[in-house]
């Protein structure tokens, strides 16, 4: 039995003239189908069109976010032609697909980057195009571009800082304001813990992301940094090594107002215990917010936003978080940039506008587009707009992040990351009571193992 | 065509059809076993930097083994796999042999009973790991609500003192019914004129058991217990997802070891020489097996 597509219908035919067996009729059909489908692939227009297809790696998975690609892609296709499959990814596959199709010579055209230093790898490879020329046209927040050797290699679509979440309704019950200092954190917390279901925070201390990013705050506001000018661990120097000694042992104390099962904790177990009313405090970007606008839970005006508290009061902190898409070299670069330059003025405020505070806009017009100022969650939220507005256009808050810290941009600091050395130390000094001395040691070790490889 | 004629080409119908579902099982082991064993033995002898795109894999010799054994990493997942491995494997063997001797008797509801022993084999490990971290989380976990009813603290499983109990236990949950099972299954093969037999030479339950039981369990005990050792010195999942090795590695296995070399750090040789020397030593234990246990007996 043979099958043969018929290229002018569309529809098969089956013949059921016995197997192997070739005659005239079934070979002039053959023939006339070869030819229509050669006729068909060789139309230009058509040829053209088969080629105009980029990929777009995204990597997020935010109710409505997927949608909103979708629809940009699909009116892009209507406007020019060109289709644009969005592929959508968690963030951990996310860096290992764009890396396997790198290197089958097959690139995403377009993806979403959260690690600024992977970027930078790629840069330095040569693997992706700077896009200096799109981010110029705008103004952007403080430390986002995060040019590496004078050139922007990605287009940032968000700030994801790290934002200490706070009970609102219990801070006025007590007459509390947002802690500047350990002590007065300290404070507030042990007004809320009850010693049993009801803990003052909840900070992750696992060995993941979550830590790095979460539970990295105090540092930064207390002053801490890894690296000198020439990529040389510096916390356990005679500067740092009393800084960081300070908020393992801030730690240890909040550990009594912090959950027994903490190094289980991870991304959701703050956000659930705070949603359950058993937590004053945990850390996350501001989403609790949004779900309460659309009606999904019932913190509505009970949550406050603030910064991570340092030793003396003298300065806050805040981990920093962003997100940027990249373009990847290959033969449909010309094609990828021209549809980011499309979608920068288009879909990516769509975008940006369906979840405003889960989605900080990076660039500085759109906190003037009315599509923003008319969105539902953010006439809901002026005072956490605010707070997140005034973080990345005043310099009043010390931001701070393991991946964009040292000299430069560079994969080094993203090797100190994924070494988990922070989460290390701080599970040491909490889970197995090592003096912070040690645990500075410790962590200064997997620091420079890390970077030796 | 005579009858012995068409017999013998139907023999030889049936020997091509054989030999050739022979060699399309050959040709699979070879593709989808030896084939990714191979390459990542291979694997393991070769330096590939993850963050370097464009560079090709280069010899590495046993430097990647050197780098492996320089830390005391690869010696504490040993240390983990084995005790992990042991006490799951124990603690399932008696528990099952228990339940296996109940469940053999004449009760109400009895085969309710046996089915309903399948169900935690049923349920994926992810939803085990998450139900248990949810059931067990102190701000709006079940467990220590109750125990807070009771005027007790709730239990701080993740610790690097109860960690690897955590995950032991959460194992033996779930694997307990595999070995009860093919226990039962044992069980009743047993001729009851053995028992009879023994009743009449005046053995009470325990002489029974030790007598007539448990050396007619023996074989598929000694499999079992192989097995069972093998995938959970094998297991990945349930450990990464409940514990995710830690914390402080105290939970850190040979497959998380090269799981976290691997895709975490991005030394991929080195995460390869880990599964492999992994591989190794599983391999001897199962060489050891098979000469020593009854698991051979024809």
């Amino acid at each position: 039995m043979s099958e043969v597509e018929n290229a002018g219908s569309g529809k098969s035919e089956v013949t059921s003239s016995g197997a192997g067996a070739i005659n005239r009729r079934s070979l002039l059909k053959t023939a006339g189908a070869l030819a229509a489908s050669t006729g068909v692939l060789g139309a230009p227009a058509v040829l053209a069109q088969k080629t105009k297809k980029i990929r777009f790696l995204n990597i997020e998975t935010a109710e409505g976010s997927k949608e909103v690609l979708l629809k940009g892609a699909a009116e892009y296709k209507k406007l020019t032609g060109v289709e644009v499959e969005i592929d959508t990814n968690s963030l951990d596959q996310a860096w290992i697909k764009v890396q396997a199709s790198i290197r089958a010579g097959k690139p995403y055209e377009l993806f979403m980057a959260s690690f600024i230093g992977h970027v930078a790898l790629l840069a330095s490879q040569g693997s992706i195009v700077p896009l200096t020329s799109l981010t110029n046209k705008y103004k952007w927040g403080r430390d986002v571009l995060l040019p590496i050797k004078g050139e922007v290699y990605w287009y940032p679509y968000d700030y994801n800082h790290a934002t200490v979440h706070y009970r609102k309704d219990f801070y006025e019950q007590n007459g509390f304001k947002p802690a500047r200092t350990f002590d007065e954190y300290l404070k507030i917390n042990k007004a809320f813990a009850d010693g049993k279901s009801k803990v003052g925070s909840v900070f992750p201390i696992e060995s993941g992301a979550s830590t790095n990013w979460a539970s990295t705050g105090f540092f930064w506001a207390e002053g801490v940094r890894l690296f000198d000018d020439k990529w040389n661990v510096i916390i356990d120097n005679a500067e740092m090594r009393p800084k960081v000694m300070r908020v393992l042992d801030f730690y240890a104390e909040l550990a009594q107002y912090m959950p027994k099962d903490l190094a289980q904790a991870s991304w959701l177990e703050g956000y659930n215990a705070f949603l359950a009313g058993n937590a004053a405090h945990y850390s996350f970007v501001p989403i609790m917010m949004e779900y309460a606008t659309m009606g999904k839970n019932n913190f509505k005006g009970k949550i406050g936003l603030t910064n991570y508290p340092s030793s003396t009061g003298k300065e806050v902190g805040m981990t920093a978080g962003y997100d940027g898409i990249v373009v990847t070299k290959g033969p449909n670069t010309a094609e990828a940039m021209r549809f980011l330059e499309w979608y920068v003025d288009n879909t990516y405020i769509d975008f940006i506008c369906n979840r405003p505070l889960l989605y900080q806009p990076p660039r500085l017009d759109i906190y003037d587009n009315p599509k923003y100022i008319n969105s539902p969650i953010v006439k809901d939220n002026p005072e956490a707009v605010q707070f997140l507005k005034d973080l990345v256009t005043k310099n009043d808050v010390v931001m701070g992040s393991i991946d964009t810290e040292g000299p430069e941009i560079s994969e080094k600091a993203g090797k100190v990351f994924q070494s988990f050395a922070i989460p290390i130390m701080l599970q040491e000094r909490l889970l197995k009571k090592t003096p912070s001395s040690q645990c500075v040691d410790i962590g200064a070790k997997i620091m420079r193992t890390a970077l030796s490889k | 065509m005579s009858a012995t004629a068409q017999q013998k080409m139907k023999k030889s119908g049936l020997d091509h059809l054989l030999t050739a579902m022979i060699l399309l099982a050959v040709l699979m082991t070879f593709l989808l076993i030896l084939v990714p064993l191979l390459s990542g033995i291979a694997l393991s002898f070769l330096k590939i930097d993850s963050f370097a795109l464009d560079g090709l894999p280069s010899f590495a010799g046993l430097g990647n083994f050197e780098s492996l054994f320089s830390t005391g990493a690869f010696n504490n997942a040993l240390k983990n796999g084995i005790i992990f491995s042991a006490a799951s494997v124990v603690i399932q063997l008696v528990l099952a042999t228990l339940v296996a001797l109940i469940l053999n008797q004449t009760f109400p509801g009895r085969a309710f009973v046996r089915t309903a022993l399948i169900f935690p084999m049923l349920i994926p490990p992810v939803v085990v790991s998450l139900l248990f971290r949810w059931m067990n989380n102190q701000s709006f976990g079940i467990f220590p609500k109750w125990l807070q009813s009771f005027g007790m603290e709730p239990i701080a499983w993740n610790t690097p003192e109860l960690a690897m109990t955590q995950v032991v236990l959460l194992g033996v949950w779930m694997w307990t019914p595999f070995m009860t099972v093919s226990i039962l299954a044992e069980l009743q093969s047993i001729p009851s004129s053995l028992y009879e037999a023994a009743r009449v030479d005046g053995a009470g339950p325990f002489s029974q058991f030790f007598h007539v039981t448990l050396p007619h369990l023996l074989s598929v005990m000694s499999i079992i217990v192989l097995l069972r050792m093998i995938w959970t010195f094998n297991n990945f999942e349930l450990i990464w997802l409940t514990t995710g090795g830690g914390p402080l590695n105290s939970t850190e296995t040979l497959p998380v070891l090269s799981y976290r070399q691997s895709f975490t750090l991005y030394e991929l040789g080195t995460g390869a020489a880990t599964a492999t020397v992994s591989f190794g030593i599983l391999l001897a234990v199962v060489l050891i097996a098979t000469r020593f246990l009854p698991v051979n007996k024809d």
